[in-house]
């Protein structure tokens, strides 16, 4: 009888498992599932990755990690015309590349609002902001006066600033010629602040901050509590100048470097500045209470603030910690002087006032992302891994491997106050075995992780375009991307209503051609000009019918632009050499797309 | 014969009522949209919409008239058709008329207005016939896609080329229908109760 009892005691244990598992799997979703969005299905979010030194902007669908744009901003891009007619050619000013790093999605109480996406080139010290209606750069600005290296700069929680820093000191203004060895004497570092014009998205710089010649790498807005404050963390503290990968790598700590924007602003109201390269620079060793230094060990690269605002987390590129720092003991250290002297005029705070932990989460940490159940998610470039591990208790709790070599990592909503806590997307550096391949230059890898679960679960690899330096996600529903160009409304230079106002006039060896672009044809589509004459194409596309793009082609003279509907287009063209060049629409359009050309002829100087 | 006296005495309150709401449906014709026009193609699957109304036609207009000048249909404006002129005072005046007769209350009367409300119906109809049979017949013969004559449909379904096309009234041409409906019914009512 007693064997009996406890075999079907077994028994029942063993259902009871199996009923367990059972429902287990019921509850979780296969990967494929997870990720499979239907053919004619939109996916939920949007993910806005940038392309390196590709320059441009790349938007993925997520969870599915399709490509569904690339947004030209910093280079040239023959499938748009971005970069050859005249508005964009004057906007990049020459430029014809840019290394896109660090992607912001404006926010409005420290949420994304979905209004513009800004992004940085950092050779050429510029500022772009694209349009998130449009999915158009609408603005560059810079070279930014004494930025020299612009890797990194964040957007505070009401977009009223972008700041950006130079990663490469030099002598200010630049342009200024010093011998390198005076490095520590000659050599500066600055905090630019760009003031954003809340309607338009218009920057400006309002003042900067003079540091010293450190290199500014990565940086975060202090939010919720730290509201007012920003954060950036900074390597070569040792103020190498040659063999840097071993010059800058001497020091047991850096700092990372916090800024009280207000305060800036403050001072550059009352002018506590001088004027250097056209710009309002504010030395913090002259007016206090604007940067302080937090001692950070070794290279800190990544620096993210808690969702509350509460800590600042700076990963140690060269230790296997991320070091964990409070905001409120910060202001506390500060209230009370509880410095550790001070370096060139900036006090440090001690150490030990304000790290609350050193977490150890492995090999090579470079940056963080927070969820909403109060969970940090680090990742390990040198481990090839993300760890998750929780505030507070500083636990180190998960380790996913992902492949290879992972730099930023996003999860939705990222910078904002309220992540939310249902993928992250880890941007790899090395791709290896896991694509077919398609010769020596490799394409990056993203990979989404469901982190919604208690261990994180890979879900997906998908290819990046460029080399992805951070990305933003952001929910589908908040973006209301534009269908078309209202041609009605429209007060573009040139623009044309109607065919019948398209033609030609001419203006001494000026010629302006007012073109129209419908399906199937050009108004004119006959073109006579002089040799030696300037001609400038006004090209409309007068379709108000979405999707419904035209292609102008000029052949044999390097122009080609793309019009949307309602959009007008210019290209100038000095039309030197005799002879007959056809034009036609570059972009399929229609049944009649083929006989969609014309004639321009150059006729030769008497 | 009862059928006899309708033609002639003094209108019931019913009549007058029937007549009167009559007239106040042809009336609203003139503000909202009459008849309107749907292609629906695979690659329109939202469809393409043109939509008559008393002074003019509205809806994708303009995307209609490029499709339509592949095959050298004439392209659609409010100057293409006299009807966008006179259509709204004609509505006025049959709706206005019939809403005015019931307050003289004579039979003859209403049976004046019930004849120019069924003939106008009927006109209607005809004119939209012959407009939809020459658009589709007068086509440019120098037209990139030759297509065979056609006659898109005055009210229902049909297949024209690629395009899934169906005609049906709006609000407006809905109420004109039921104005008729409410004529015809009070004329039956009429010669119901003549003494």
């Amino acid at each position: 009888m007693a064997i009996s009892a406890k075999r079907w005691l077994m028994a029942l244990l063993v259902a009871a498992a199996a009923l367990g598992t059972g429902a287990g799997c019921a509850r979780q979703k296969s990967a494929a599932d997870e990720v499979y969005v239907k053919p004619g299905d939109h996916d939920k979010y949007y993910a806005f990755l940038s392309g390196g030194h590709s320059g441009q902007v790349y938007v993925y669908g997520i969870p599915s990690g399709r490509l569904l744009n690339e947004i030209p901003v910093f280079s040239p891009y023959a499938r748009t015309g971005y970069g050859f007619d005249e508005e964009t050619k004057k906007m990049m000013a020459g430029y014809t590349w840019g290394d896109a790093h660090h992607p912001a999605i404006s926010e409005t109480n420290g949420q994304y609002d979905g209004r513009w996406l800004f992004i940085n080139d950092m050779p050429h010290a510029r500022l772009a902001r694209i349009n998130l209606s449009s999915f158009l750069t609408e603005e560059i600005t810079g070279p930014i006066p004494n930025v020299s290296g612009l890797h990194t700069f964040l957007l505070t929680p009401n977009t009223e600033y972008a700041l950006a820093a130079s990663r490469f000191s030099a002598p200010m203004p630049l342009g200024t010629y010093q011998p390198i060895d005076s490095y520590a004497k000659t050599f500066d570092g600055v905090i630019a602040a760009m003031k954003i014009d809340p309607k338009s998205g218009h920057m400006s710089l309002d003042y900067e901050i003079k540091t010293p010649p450190i290199d500014l790498d990565i940086s975060a807005a202090g939010k919720g509590a730290s509201e007012g404050w920003a954060f950036f963390t900074s390597y070569n503290t040792e103020l190498s100048y040659t063999d840097m990968e071993v010059g800058a790598s001497q020091h047991d700590q850096d700092f990372v470097v916090a800024v009280n924007w207000k305060a800036a602003a403050q001072a550059a109201l009352e002018g506590k500045y001088t004027m250097v390269g056209g710009a309002k620079v504010i030395d913090p060793a002259k007016t206090p209470g604007i940067i302080y230094f937090l001692p950070t060990p070794k290279s800190p690269h990544g620096v993210d603030v808690t969702p509350d605002g509460k800590y600042i987390v700076a990963s140690s590129k060269l230790s296997p910690t991320v070091t964990v720092h409070s905001f409120d003991n910060m202001m506390n250290a500060i209230r009370k002087k509880d410095f550790d002297g001070s370096w060139r005029g900036t006090p440090v705070v001690r150490y030990k006032s304000t790290m609350v932990a050193e977490v150890p989460v492995g090999l090579g940490p470079l940056h963080t992302q927070f969820d909403d159940k109060g969970y940090a998610y680090t990742t390990l470039f040198v481990d090839s891994a993300v760890v998750k591990w929780q505030l507070g208790s500083w636990k180190v709790l998960d380790k996913i491997p992902v492949t290879y070599n992972p730099g930023h990592l996003a999860v939705v909503g990222g910078d904002t106050t309220k992540p939310e806590g249902k993928y992250l997307l880890a941007m790899n550096k090395i791709t290896k075995d896991r694509f077919l391949g398609v010769g020596p230059d490799f394409p990056t890898i993203a990979q989404l992780v469901d982190i919604t679960g208690q261990k994180m679960r890979l879900l997906l690899d998908f290819p990046t375009m460029g080399e992805p330096h951070y990305g933003q996600i952001i929910a589908a529903d908040k973006l209301k991307p534009l269908r078309l160009f209202d041609l009605a409304k429209s007060s573009a230079p040139g623009v044309v209503h109607s065919e019948q106002e398209a033609g030609i006039t001419r203006n001494g060896n000026k010629v302006e051609v007012k073109m129209v672009a419908i399906r199937s044809h050009f108004k004119p589509d006959n073109i006579e000009v002089n040799q030696g004459d300037e001609v400038t194409f006004h090209v409309t596309n007068t379709e108000q019918d979405e999707n419904i793009a035209h292609g102008f082609a000029l052949d044999f003279t390097n122009l080609d632009i793309e019009v949307a509907p309602g959009e007008t287009k210019t290209v100038v063209w000095k039309a030197d050499k005799p002879g007959v060049y056809p034009f036609y629409c570059s972009n399929f359009c229609s049944a009649l797309h083929q006989e969609m050309q014309g004639y321009l002829a150059v006729r030769p100087r008497k | 014969m009862k059928g006899i006296a309708a033609l002639t005495g003094k209108m019931d309150r019913r009549e007058r009522i029937l007549l009167a709401v009559s007239g106040l449906l042809v009336l609203v014709a003139c503000l909202i949209p009459i008849w309107q026009i749907n292609l629906l193609s695979p690659q329109y699957p939202e469809g393409l919409h043109l939509v008559i109304r008393a002074q003019h036609i509205t809806g994708n207009v303009q995307s209609v008239n490029i499709l339509n000048h592949y095959i050298g249909m004439k392209p659609i404006s409010d100057a293409a058709f006299p009807e966008f002129g006179w259509m709204r005072p004609a509505l006025l005046t049959v709706g206005g008329l019939l809403l005015l007769i019931p307050l003289l209350g004579r039979r003859e009367l209403a049976n004046l207005g019930r004849l120019l409300l069924f003939s106008f119906d009927g006109y209607m109809m005809w004119d939209l016939y012959r407009w939809l049979y020459d658009w589709g017949h007068n086509l440019d013969r120098r037209a990139p896609i030759t297509v065979p004559p056609f006659t898109p449909p005055l009210l229902g379904v049909r297949q024209i080329a690629n395009f899934h096309v169906l005609s049906i009234p709006s609000w407006g041409g809905s109420s004109v229908m039921l104005a008729t409906l409410l004529g015809g019914y009070s004329l039956w009512h009429a010669m119901r109760h003549s003494s």
